[in-house]
């Protein structure tokens, strides 16, 4: 997924801070599955089906900014480019409150649509595949 | 979703095939597959009756399977017209995989009344996306009026659900005369 675990992003009087970018990939994924119409983050079939974590997000740190690429299952029916700019908006908000990088871009790549089916409203969230 | 199944496919039998020849080796280990069984079974594979140019034939069938499955391991990730771009804004792009966006035209296409079938392809001409829907009609219908409907349902539904405006959809009659 990317080739340093970490890098040295901010350097001040006091040391420096890193950010493993496992870190901004989960924080991408959590406010990615805040989204209305996202159904899930999609690593490629075999990805998926392994059950590795964190795939389909792709994150490239430079000097107290970050870039991120998001490969998102959207459900159908909802105007892709609408809850794509959410996407766009809440991994901005929360990387940006969470940590001290400003957010350059965020890239979405719309890979599949699914139908959601109607289950029965819950209060706790299902986890979606 | 086709190609989830498929990577299931494409697993199960990798794995399957992992645990038979684990077997087989275990049980060669411990003399539970004796020799002469064997040498029993590689005398039967000298011995099938068949052409030698068919078993070539049959093996080179399976190699192409093999040598096409190494292509779309390793050549899926390529990005080269994978994906649409819908939008690309300061805070970032928004792109659509090719395929989905075909199936998307293909539901849509499909709605109309009178659509059996739908293909969709793609193409860039002078830097303006073009569709091309290849339908497939049923019998008793009004063509000129079935591509019409066809056009205005993909352009309103495909604009609302992506936020793109489509320049050209072509549609392309292929009425096949069921006997």
């Amino acid at each position: 997924m990317s080739d340093n675990k970490e890098k040295i992003i901010t350097t001040n009087e006091s040391g420096s801070i890193n950010y493993a970018n496992d870190v901004l990939a989960k924080i991408a994924a959590l406010a990615t599955d805040e989204v209305v119409g996202v159904l899930g983050i999609s690593g490629g079939g075999l990805s998926d089906m392994l059950g590795v974590k964190n795939r389909g997000i792709h994150v490239t740190l430079e000097e107290n900014t970050a870039v991120i690429d998001i490969n998102i299952i959207v459900e159908y029916g909802k105007k892709l480019h609408v809850v794509s700019n959410a996407v766009q908006d809440s991994i901005k908000k929360a990387i940006e409150s969470m940590t001290s990088l400003k957010v350059i871009a965020v890239n979405v790549n719309v890979s599949s649509i699914h139908v959601e089916k109607p289950k029965e409203v819950e209060e706790e969230k299902q986890p979606k595949k | 979703m086709k190609v989830r199944i498929f990577d299931r496919i494409v697993t199960a039998f990798v794995a399957l095939l992992l645990i038979a020849v684990t077997l087989f080796f275990v049980g060669v280990a411990w003399n539970i597959i004796k020799q002469p069984v064997i040498d029993e079974y590689v005398n039967a594979i000298y011995n099938i009756n068949i052409n030698a140019w068919i078993m070539t034939g049959i093996a080179c069938v399976v190699l192409i399977i093999a040598i096409a499955l190494l292509f779309i391991t390793f050549g899926r990730n390529k990005k080269g017209g994978r994906y649409l771009e819908i939008n690309n804004a300061e805070n970032g792009s928004i792109r659509i995989a090719d395929s989905t966006f075909k199936d998307m035209i293909n539901k849509n296409a499909k709605m109309v009344d009178g659509v059996i079938g739908s293909k969709t392809s793609i193409k860039s001409i002078d830097k303006t996306v073009q569709i091309f829907i290849k339908a497939e009609l049923s019998d008793d219908v009004v063509i000129p009026q079935i591509g019409t409907r066809i056009q205005e349902t993909v352009k309103t539904n495909i604009e609302a659900m992506c936020g793109i405006k489509l320049d050209k959809i072509n549609v392309v009659v292929d009425n096949k005369k069921k006997e």
